[in-house]
């Protein structure tokens, strides 16, 4: 694997007081969040607790009901939202690699279309990406031929090609066999310690202690407990956490 | 044409109520018969001695005008034509020896000869325009001929549609029954029997006001007699014309009575406001009977006695002199003597489905005139349904009411209602509003009402395609930064698309068989496609044979496209073969 030093002018990001609901059903309930620049935040909660509608909001998937985002600093909840979400990268738990479409072409897509990079200038780059994943061999085949470990590689190059200042990881290995996590984990640790600003949702207990900065606990979304792993698994203040990770490990 | 000459002879000897199957030598049934040509003077038959009895008696004849204006005194110019100085003439084509395309696919028989006659007296052209009845009168109402020539008996109920001119035929019902039936004249029809009429006719009226009798209804000539020969139906009202010019020796049909009603002489159908052109072709319907070639032309195509008190023309023409017909019909009677034995079942169908004659006559025009433009009809009409289905999908899925209620709607009344109906909608009743734009062709109408009709089914097509694509694509091709315009046409679209295209193929299949609906709309002798060059070869011969190779048409097209949705069904499971590093991102055609 290419080391990638420097590769990224990372930024922080924060969501202050979020709040969304669809309809009745209040998703998300007053939610901070703070990832400074170059950092890894893990957040971990039981299903349902909002922490993929976070990652959601946090991009504009979804518009919030209140509360705001600042990216290097300044709110972005007034600028256009596809531009915002050019800046953020984000990686799914399915993968959501297109299918109709080769591996270098799902990497060169948005780069082609987007930044409207040249044919060629767009391929290189691709190459680039799939070689830091490394899958430069699978370049011309379909997705669906690869196996899922290589295909969420795939979908972390596609991110990374669009040269984001933040990534988001949605359960990355939740989908994964067993024996395929190891190697997507590693391949996220790297990107932190590239330098990469990260929020990562994860039931990786292992990986939320050992690759991250802070850890975020939600539930029932809100953020009931924040802080470094080490107090978030030794030192648990709330009761729902200590259940949580109680039932977790 | 002596074959045909015997065949007239004969079918003539039946009017005369002797028996359906009568003497002479003839050729196989169909083989290159071409029902419309002029059977000749030889073929006259005499007066149906079973006519009087069955005669309603003479009304006052209150329409025939009793003059006419002097034929100097019609002004070309305005006669309120479409195009000045051509008479634009709907027309059938399976109505010998009245009206029918010959074999050499023109439009001709006594009322289109008669009408060309008048015409030229007037000093106008004369362009045939092939239709359905069903859709004449109205077509002529709204201009869209300006002459209606079908054999057209007068009624009052058409008179309500339509003007007409003075009568230049007139008409017999005929009952035709299969030999042996106990329904042996008009009063022998009961309730409970199945008596077939084609929809529309007077024929239709007559069983249902004078009898009080429910008619079985068939679209035309061809397939109320096909069901009386195989018995389907116990009996045929026929206009005599049409029954004389059916049936045929081996026949499992007799003509047994005839009746006639003076006040429903046969003429050509005008709008009715346009009375400038019914005067003129009055007044050239006189000149020609005065000159004669009335009378020739009668002899020629539909050589029988003229019933008592009625003569063409207005009541000031001239009574025209005609060759004694009855002493004609007398002299050929001895010939129905010895009859052909009946065919075989077997034999029937064969020679009504196989006639390799008949295929070899047919494949010619199906390949030059009806391949080409059901292939234009089809794809014309592909490509409209294509874009619009696409607006009509995007517009279906959208978030604004207003562009979903709409696209609902308009999906919910084109694809509720049958072909035939969107068809005639769209061709006789928008067809008038637009006559300038499409220069009265029926053309563009038809692709447009087949594309507005594919287009309710290709949306939905494409509509359950694209929503069948799960909702991560749409997800991550805007987590990247594309729009939802530009996520749905570069990442959702092309593969919902890609998971139809056996969809949109059938589809296509069913409009390639759709397109035959076109002929409502009225086509000349160029523009018909496959289906209407075999009904018009099986129309001229009274054999299926046209009607089936047409189909083996329809089979070569359809049967390799199934084809081809299987292989692209394959092929999008498989993948395509990887992409060249010279062009790496092939662009999605949407």
């Amino acid at each position: 694997m290419m080391a990638a030093v420097a590769l990224f002018k990372p930024v922080s990001l924060s969501g202050k007081g979020i709040h969304l609901s669809f309809g009745q059903n209040a998703v998300l309930r007053g939610v901070d969040i703070d990832a400074e620049a170059g950092a890894t935040v893990a957040v971990i909660g039981p299903s349902g607790s909002g922490k993929s509608t976070l990652l959601r909001t946090l991009n504009r998937l979804y518009e919030p009901d209140a509360g705001d985002i600042l990216l290097d600093g300044r709110s972005v909840l007034k600028d256009d939202a596809d531009a915002l979400r050019q800046r953020i990268g984000m990686v799914f738990q399915n993968f959501n690699l297109f299918p109709h479409r080769s591996v270098i072409d799902n990497v060169m897509l948005a780069p082609r279309k987007l930044k409207r990079l040249s044919a060629e200038a767009a391929r290189e780059l691709a190459l680039d990406q799939l070689d830091r994943v490394g899958l430069r061999h699978k370049a011309d085949v379909r997705p669906a031929t690869l196996s899922g470990g290589q295909q969420q590689r795939v979908a972390i190059a596609r991110a990374l090609a669009m040269a984001p200042q933040v990534m988001f990881f949605d359960e990355a290995t939740s989908a994964l066999d067993p024996e395929l996590v190891k190697g997507i984990l590693a391949l996220i640790a790297d990107l932190g310690s590239d330098g990469m600003t990260m929020i990562v949702v994860t039931h990786e207990m292992g990986f939320a202690r050992s690759a991250s900065g802070t850890v975020v606990f939600m539930d029932r979304g809100q953020v009931v407990e924040s802080g470094p792993p080490e107090r978030i698994f030794e030192a648990a203040q709330t009761p729902r956490l200590q259940r949580f990770l109680s039932q977790v490990e | 044409m002596s074959a045909t000459r015997l065949h007239r002879g004969r079918v003539a000897a039946a009017a005369l109520g002797i028996a359906a199957v009568v003497a002479g030598v003839v050729t196989a049934p169909g083989a290159a018969a071409d029902q419309c040509s002029p059977p000749g003077v030889q073929s006259a038959s005499a007066l149906p001695t079973n006519l009087a009895k069955a005669a309603k008696g003479p009304d006052e004849d209150k329409y025939t005008t009793a003059t006419v204006e002097p034929l100097t005194g019609v002004n070309a110019s305005g006669l309120g034509l479409g195009t000045p100085g051509t008479l634009v003439v709907g027309t059938l084509s399976d109505a010998p020896p009245s009206v029918c395309i010959n074999s050499a696919g023109q439009f001709t028989g006594f009322d289109n000869e008669l009408l060309q006659t008048v015409a030229g007296k007037l000093g106008l052209r004369v362009q045939f325009v092939g239709t359905d009845f069903s859709g004449l009168l109205a077509q002529v109402a709204s201009r869209r001929f300006d002459v209606g020539s079908a054999s057209i008996t007068t009624t009052d109920a058409r008179r309500k549609t339509v003007g007409f001119t003075n009568g230049y035929d007139f008409g017999y019902f005929s009952l035709v029954v299969p030999p042996g039936s106990p329904i042996t004249g008009f009063d022998k029809l009961a309730p409970g029997q199945r008596i077939g009429v084609v929809q529309g006719t007077v024929q239709e009226a007559y069983v249902v006001d004078t009898l009080h009798l429910d008619p079985v209804k068939f679209p035309d000539y061809n397939t109320v007699y096909g069901s009386l020969k195989t018995r389907q139906i116990d009996a045929w009202v026929a206009p005599s014309q049409q029954a004389l010019g059916t049936v045929r020796p081996g026949d499992q049909a007799v003509i047994v009575e005839n009746t006639f009603s003076l006040d429903n002489f046969v003429a050509w159908a005008v709008a009715k406001e346009n009375t400038p052109l019914i005067d003129a072709l009055n007044a050239g319907l006189d000149a020609i009977i005065a000159d004669g070639t009335w009378a020739r032309l009668y002899s020629e195509w539909v050589p029988r006695a003229l019933p008592p008190g009625w003569k063409p023309g207005s009541k000031s023409a001239p009574r025209p002199s005609m060759p004694d017909f009855a002493a004609i019909a007398a002299s050929h009677t001895p010939r129905a003597a010895a009859a052909p034995a009946p065919k075989s079942t077997l034999a029937q169908l064969k020679d009504a489905f196989f006639d390799w004659n008949l295929y070899k006559k047919a494949i010619p025009d199906l390949l030059r005139t009806g391949l080409p433009n059901t292939l234009i009809l089809a794809v014309s009409a592909s490509i409209i349904g294509v874009v619009l289905g696409m607006l009509l999908a995007v517009a279906g899925i959208s978030r604004s009411r207003w562009l979903r209620w709409p696209a609902r709607v308009y999906t919910d009344i084109f694809r509720g209602l049958p072909e035939v109906v969107i068809i005639l909608l769209i061709g006789l009743g928008v067809g008038p509003v637009v006559g300038g734009l499409t220069g009265n062709n029926p053309y563009p109408l038809g692709i447009a009402a087949l594309g507005l009709m594919a287009a309710a089914y290709v949306g939905e097509i494409f509509r359950s395609g694209i929503q069948s694509v799960e909702s991560g694509q749409l997800e991550a091709a805007r987590a990247l930064g594309f729009s939802y315009r530009r996520s749905m046409r570069l990442v959702v679209v092309p593969q919902g698309v890609r998971r139809v295209l056996p969809a949109l193929v059938n589809q296509f299949i069913s409009l390639l068989k759709a397109s035959a609906l076109v002929y409502f709309l009225g086509l000349v002798a160029g523009q018909r496609e496959l289906f209407q060059v075999g009904r018009d070869l099986n129309a001229q011969t009274g054999n299926l044979s046209p009607l089936v190779a047409a189909g083996l048409f329809y089979l070569a097209l359809t049967v390799p496209l199934t084809h081809l949705v299987n292989y692209i069904d394959t092929r999008l499971r498989e993948g395509r073969a990887p992409a060249s590093p010279e062009d790496p991102l092939v662009e999605e055609i949407v």
